[in-house]
């Protein structure tokens, strides 16, 4: 049991800081992108407001598939080798 | 100056090259001969044992051991260790241990009538400190000659070197982009302040 808490526990605490990572960064991307975009067509709302109206959109996007991604794809690839080592 | 830089430069990537030969499973194909346990008790090269079984009392380091020797076709002897990883390290998640020895008991065949096995495998086999790969699987194949693509071992690489690329070229960027000119501002500060000491001797 002590074993696989331990693993458990790394493993969580590895993906949550690539999850921080990823999500700051794309946050950032979508803003440059967002600010780009305001510049040949939002040019009728104040920036921040138009930029921050979109992002928030791109945000919960991200708040959906970011977590599958992060957390899921690691699970499934662990799954997969406990398969392959051990029931192939 | 220059060859210390290159020298640790060189050395981190043969640490590097090392621990992926160690960790990277490869493949063997061979006969398999006899197999038995033997009770262990890693001291020195504990490094290069795994622990005990998954479920088993793991702070006793005495333990038997199940062992897979093999004969491969140009008469070389090779012995496997096969222990489980568990939930360690190397992240291959071996738990059947008990059944691929079950498995390799009866793969045992003679040179009058051998049968070749692909023995997949990570690790070293060095006798002066008595340590042995770690079979993972075995897989009957016709040969002794079959060629074995090693996929994983490829994608894991590839990728590998996509990732320190794409984070070399970043650093680039940053360097030349935030660190060479400040240092040039301060080469220029520096070569302005001593202009002024000199022509105050002037």
């Amino acid at each position: 049991m002590l074993p696989f808490l331990r693993f458990f526990l790394i493993g969580a605490i590895v993906l949550a800081v690539i999850y921080g990572v990823l999500w700051l960064v794309l946050r950032e991307r979508r803003r440059d992108i967002l600010e780009d975009d305001w510049e040949t067509q939002g040019k009728g709302s104040p920036r921040d407001t138009w930029v921050n109206r979109r992002l928030a959109v791109f945000n919960q996007r991200r708040s959906r598939l970011l977590p599958i991604v992060v957390f899921g794809l690691p699970v499934c690839l662990v799954l997969w080798i406990i398969y392959m080592t051990n029931f192939r | 100056m220059k060859y210390v830089k290159w020298t640790l430069i060189t050395l981190f990537w043969l640490l590097v090259a090392t621990f992926l030969h160690y960790t990277l499973p490869q493949h063997d194909i061979a006969r398999v001969t006899d197999t038995y346990e033997k009770v262990v008790d890693p001291g020195e090269n504990s490094l290069f044992w795994a622990q005990a079984d998954v479920g088993n009392d793991a702070t006793v380091s005495r333990r038997d051991v199940f062992f897979i020797q093999t004969r491969q076709a140009n008469g070389d002897v090779m012995v496997y260790r096969n222990e489980d990883t568990g939930w360690g390290w190397p992240p291959y998640f071996k738990f059947d241990t008990s059944n691929l020895q079950a498995e390799a008991s009866d793969a045992k065949s003679t040179a009058e009538a051998p049968r070749w096995y692909a023995i997949k495998h990570y690790g070293w086999r060095n006798e002066f400190i008595s340590i042995f790969p770690n079979a993972i699987s075995l897989r009957e194949v016709e040969g002794p000659d079959v060629r074995i693509i090693p996929w994983l071992n490829i994608i894991i690489l590839v990728a590998l070197f996509a990732f320190v690329w794409a984070i070399y070229v970043r650093w680039v960027r940053f360097w030349r982009g935030r660190v060479d000119p400040a240092l040039e501002r301060a080469e220029d500060k520096l070569h302005e302040g001593s202009d002024r000491v000199k022509g105050m001797f002037r």
